[in-house]
């Protein structure tokens, strides 16, 4: 990267740390700094809400895939806005007007002690073992690209966010939020236009679109009912609504952000901005992907874009297979750049042009999946590769500044998932830990420093836990197969907490049938989709929990305050 | 059990409800154009 680039980067990291760092002004008590007192507006909490959910995963992952598989992952978030509206009147005003700090913490007051411990130790331990991987993903991409150690790249990554969260709370990190979306939006819409200045001259938008609609990148929409496929419109409706329903109204990392917010009509607010944003704004990042692969169309592409398995293959014995397989490679894009131009320019001609265009392509597709098996052989790992496009891209096709601000915008990204997800397990950690079952009454002066030993404590393991990522990646695919397991579950107690004859039994044994129908489904069936998982676990805990009627069991336990 | 933790609607006032309806309503029209719209980029640009 060229001076200019790296002076971007350098520059916007240490002002979000400073700038976190200045905001810690007010934050010592302990509602100051898990709760910036209870005092943001909805636009504050808003953008939060969405930059923790748009992490660096997010943005070279699905760039990546709109530039190898078109926009029809958009179907994953037709439910969120649904989602939106069903949190904002139902889960969102009873967590505001409990005036509690964390999800679990009401759920003790509304059924007991046990379903609130079980839930919050559901999330420390599935969010801790997550927030390594949102680490751990753009940290192993930067070290690919750079060189650099992994551990260097993780901390770069990890230890600027997790000083700003441990020191300035969540008022920090959502003033940080709202940075890092900016320099994020900013970041997608300088690409787009980068791209489609890049492209020959008479192609543009129109023409650009037309190649990538030639191979059906554009379609966005499948209606077939199939429950294995995970990107279709009834899964993205229906299992989607549920699973954004249980991330936004029940995962403590997105609720503190709105229990933030002064009054629940702020709080419904933030979350509406996501029902109206966030299709678009998801769309706006598949489009980078889908340019991409529309200018690759006219130029020299790579055959695998991740530069370190390319170096390891050509390092290894089986380079000359990777050569005869680049021979093929650039055959097959001459013949697809041949007939791009002529698809782009429209008309009657584009008719056979398209043929040529869409079988070029097939071959393009065909050899590159070939180079993946090769480099996964070789390297022992899995390639990963789509996450290496749009960096790539990025960084050789662009002139300076782009990249700087490219690079920016995804460590933005991670630091805005990251530093929330710190702030929740530090909350979660202190408030229905800590405080509930380990020392009960104490001063506020020490639960806040306790809250910022927790934030710094998290943040050090998910760092470990990043660096460490790659080797634990069974273990990791295990916890995230177990929290898909919950998910929906812990969903299904807090519609079960809506219905007036819910008894607390009905809750926990409720929550233990939602996880063992749904780990059954896995087992079984696993070739249903996990949106659908979602769904089955919120439904079997609602018809669980029912059975327990209002003579169940009676509360046990109460709140410390 | 306090109401407050069970019923949503507890504080909610008319004017209220009928804000959050006018916002569902303008969410649902704004999510059917974006859907209408991504069809329509797919049936000028896409294969016929």
């Amino acid at each position: 990267m060229h001076p200019v680039d790296w002076a971007i980067v350098i520059a916007y990291v240490v002002y979000i740390v400073w700038d976190g760092l200045r905001r810690a002004r007010g934050t010592d008590r302990m509602e100051g700094f898990l709760l910036a007192n209870r005092s943001l507006p909805w636009w504050v909490v808003g953008l939060s809400v969405m930059a923790t959910q748009l992490s660096a995963i997010t943005l070279v992952g699905t760039t990546g895939q709109g530039a190898t598989d078109g926009v029809r992952f958009i179907q994953f978030y037709l439910g969120l806005p649904l989602a939106m509206l069903i949190l904002g009147v139902t889960i969102v005003p009873l967590l505001l007007r409990a005036r509690v700090y964390t999800a679990y913490q009401y759920l003790e007051k509304r059924f007991d002690a046990r379903t609130r411990t079980l839930t919050s130790v559901l999330f420390l331990l599935s969010r801790a073992m997550a927030a390594g991987v949102v680490i751990s993903a753009p940290a192993v991409i930067l070290s690919a690209l750079f060189g650099w150690s992994l551990p260097l790249a993780v901390a770069l990554v990890g230890l600027p966010a997790a000083a700003y969260a441990a020191l300035g709370g969540v008022q920090a990190v959502a003033w940080a939020d709202v940075k890092q979306m900016v320099i994020i939006v900013l970041g997608l819409l300088g690409i787009i236009g980068a791209v489609v200045a890049g492209m020959p001259e008479g192609v543009g938008l129109d023409g650009a679109l037309r190649v990538a609609g030639t191979t059906g990148r554009l379609n966005a929409f499948d209606f077939r009912l199939d429950p294995t496929e995970t990107y279709t419109f009834w899964s993205g409706l229906i299992g989607g609504t549920f699973l954004m329903m249980s991330y936004f109204g029940t995962d403590q990392s997105q609720v503190q952000r709105y229990l933030a917010a002064r009054s629940v009509n702020e709080a419904r607010g933030s979350l509406l901005m996501s029902a109206y944003w966030k299709i678009p704004l998801q769309a706006l990042v598949l489009l980078v992907g889908v340019l991409v692969f529309a200018y690759y169309s006219f130029r020299p592409q790579p055959l695998l874009f991740n530069p370190a398995h390319e170096a390891e293959v050509l390092a290894s014995g089986r380079a000359a297979e990777y050569s005869e397989l680049l021979e093929r490679f650039e055959v097959a894009l001459a013949e697809r750049r041949s007939a791009a131009g002529v698809v782009a320019a429209g008309g009657a001609e584009a008719e056979s042009a398209r043929t040529t265009f869409t079988a070029g392509d097939a071959v393009v597709q065909e050899v590159r999946a070939e180079a993946l098996a090769l480099a996964e052989e070789v390297t022992g790992e899995g390639s990963r590769d789509v996450n290496y496009v749009i960096a790539a891209f990025v960084l050789h096709e662009l002139p300076p500044l782009l990249p700087g601000l490219f690079i920016a915008a995804v460590l933005a990204a991670a630091m805005s998932t990251i530093a929330a997800e710190l702030n929740s397990l530090a909350t979660t950690s202190v408030i229905d830990v800590y405080r509930r079952l380990v020392r009960r009454e104490a001063s506020e002066r020490h639960y806040l420093i306790v809250s910022k030993l927790a934030t710094a404590f998290w943040g050090t393991f998910c760092c470990v836990v990043a660096v460490y990522a790659v080797q634990l990646g069974s273990l990791i695919e295990v916890v995230n197969r177990f929290g898909s397991f919950f998910y929906g579950s812990i969903l299904g107690v807090f519609l079960l907490a809506l219905v007036r004859r819910a008894r607390a039994a009905g809750a926990f044994y409720g929550l233990f049938a939602g996880m063992g129908v749904v780990a059954a489904v896995s087992f079984l069936t696993p070739s249903i989709s996990f949106l659908w998982h979602n769904v089955i676990g919120a439904v079997t805990v609602l018809a669980v929990g029912l059975l327990f009627g209002p003579a169940g069991a009676e509360r046990r336990g109460e709140m410390p305050g | 059990m306090a109401e407050h933790l069970v019923d949503p609607n507890l504080e909610t006032d008319t004017e209220g409800r009928a804000r959050v309806k006018r916002v569902a309503i303008k969410v649902f029209v704004v999510q059917v154009l974006a859907m209408i719209a991504l069809w329509l980029l797919n049936a000028r640009y896409g294969t016929p």
